[in-house]
């Protein structure tokens, strides 16, 4: 899986493409971005439509304290959870405080939504996004989402 | 990547441009029979004097990577990177603490570990920034 660095020039950038997903068509975690540069950021996840019955879908985002120069094979780092500062859905009105997940579980009754979760100190250097679906998706089920970073 | 079967501290790290950093613990194996209050705990220091003088630095937030969906609560304003309770169980395990403001002039890994016949593999590294 290939790190993805964005250029020195963007302050945001697309984490995952929106697309549908489910657990055959994006069975695992995103890319690894490199976030280095920046001290604050903000991950945004927008979940425009859900098809399936009983299906539901958790993200979060994972830093790691592995490099290129200490393992050049990514597919070998080490991962570990990031918990963020608050997290908010919008229309919701209320926040979530320093948990894990940016989408604590989105279903068909929680969708069309977007979720946007604040690290207010950024200390890693690469971040990721990884998530967890649940219930039983038939051929042409899943999720339609996607995610983005803004940094500073 | 070593395994520690006893008290000890890493090297001492200068640190005069980090403002906030995360520690990244990585225990990959471990082994030995635990009663209450025993097992392993790490946590970092810090130094005012050039190492001569060392204290204990809590984090802001700290937790473990868990692959279950379910959600996790960081652990707030906590000294160890294990997390409120000892580290007594076997496995592979990751544990992240975030600190947001790291005033001090060197840093320092410790751990203690106590049991019978006791052994932790793991690594502890720092990211800042």
């Amino acid at each position: 899986m290939p790190i993805i660095v964005p250029k020195t020039t963007e302050d945001s950038f697309e984490l995952v493409p929106l697309s549908l997903k489910n657990p055959t068509l994006f069975p695992g975690p995103t890319n690894w971005y490199d976030v280095g540069r920046f001290r604050e950021g903000t991950v945004c996840v927008r979940i425009p439509k859900a098809v399936g019955s009983g299906i539901s879908v958790v993200i979060w985002a994972q830093t790691t304290d592995d490099d290129p120069e200490h393992q050049p094979d990514d597919t070998l780092w080490k991962a570990f959870d990031l918990y963020h500062d608050n997290e908010m859905k919008s229309g919701d009105g209320t926040t979530r405080d320093n948990k894990r997940n940016v989408v604590n579980g989105a279903g068909t009754g929680s969708v069309p939504g977007s979720w946007r979760a604040i690290y207010k100190h950024l200390a890693c250097r690469y971040l990721r996004l990884d998530f967890n679906y649940g219930g039983s998706f038939g051929g042409s089920d899943g999720f339609t989402w996607g995610a983005r970073f803004v940094g500073k | 990547m070593f395994a520690h079967t006893a008290d000890g501290q890493g090297v001492s790290v200068p640190i005069p441009s980090l403002t906030m950093a995360q520690v990244c613990l990585n225990i990959t194996a471990g082994s030995g029979t635990f009663g209450g209050g025993e097992g392993l705990a790490v946590w970092l220091q810090g130094s005012d004097d050039e190492g001569l003088t060392w204290y204990d630095l809590p984090s802001d937030q700290q937790g473990k990577t868990a692959a279950s969906g379910s959600e996790v609560d960081a652990a707030l304003n906590r000294r160890n990177v294990t997390g409120t309770t000892l580290h007594t169980t076997t496995g592979a395990h990751q544990f992240l603490a975030l600190y947001k403001h790291l005033a001090a002039k060197m840093i320092r890994a410790v751990w203690d570990i106590a049991g019978t016949t006791p052994s932790f593999t793991f690594t502890v590294v720092l990211v800042g920034k």
